[in-house]
């Protein structure tokens, strides 16, 4: 992207996700897939919640089902497979916002 | 006081995971409770409970766990439920959901996310007000 400069730290678990998010950040945005390895992303939505409650969080998910995400503390979603423009617009949106 | 934890699993192993992860923390008691079939957790739900937590595995022996989560939910509309499911097996959730779990970990349980998703739970279920959406 040519306006903003992003920095992305990867985590390919919801348990790495709270341990990077505990040790590495802080963020101005965490996108979190739905289907997660070792546990429910929406789980690992509401222990983000619990910790930050200020942060952006938008699933990545495979299905437009926004209900349980919202419940779960997220902001907003984009489905899978990632549309270029959509990531770029979602992400300068809220990371705008922080 | 202690967190009461219903460990349901047919898989010897499984249940002893949890219970030594649990009961290893540091930050908090945990109580564990073990049942290897359905009938035995509805039996331990009713005769040995209240229990803060649930943690389901998705393939009993004797029935399936879709139906103990409801039959669950038909004595306990609060307790948290956790599904304990092979990998893909849960991968939106839809089905754990719709029977009235609150979350899921997938087998094999990684330490970690076991640890972090019941200390979640629990924490909700003591404090009730400050998340009152535990679905």
């Amino acid at each position: 992207m040519e306006a903003d400069t992003y920095e992305v730290v990867e985590a390919d678990s919801g348990s790495k996700c709270l341990d990077a998010f505990g040790a590495q950040g802080p963020f101005d945005l965490v996108m979190l897939d739905v289907g997660l390895p070792d546990m429910d992303g929406y789980a690992v939505c509401k222990a983000l919640r619990k910790v930050d409650q200020k942060v952006p969080i938008v699933f990545v998910t495979g299905n437009e089902d926004f209900g349980h995400g919202r419940d779960a503390g997220s902001d907003s979603y984009i489905v899978k497979p990632i549309a270029r423009a959509t990531l770029r617009s979602t992400v300068m949106r809220f990371t705008s916002v922080g | 006081m202690a967190k009461r934890v219903l460990v349901v699993d047919d898989h010897q192993p499984t249940r002893t995971f949890v219970r030594t992860v649990l009961e290893a923390e540091r930050g908090e008691t945990y109580e564990v409770v073990e049942a290897d079939s359905g009938t035995e957790c509805l039996k331990a739900f009713d005769a040995k409970g209240p229990f803060d937590l649930v943690m389901l595995d998705v393939g009993l022996p004797d029935m399936d766990g879709y139906d103990v989560c409801k039959a669950l939910r038909n004595v306990d509309k609060k307790v948290p439920i956790i599904f304990v499911t092979g990998r893909g097996e849960m991968k939106d959730f839809g089905r754990g959901r719709e029977a009235g779990s609150d979350s899921y970990i997938v087998k094999p349980i990684a330490r970690a996310a076991l640890r972090s998703t019941v200390m979640l739970f629990t924490s909700v279920a003591r404090k009730p007000d400050e998340a009152p959406d535990t679905r």
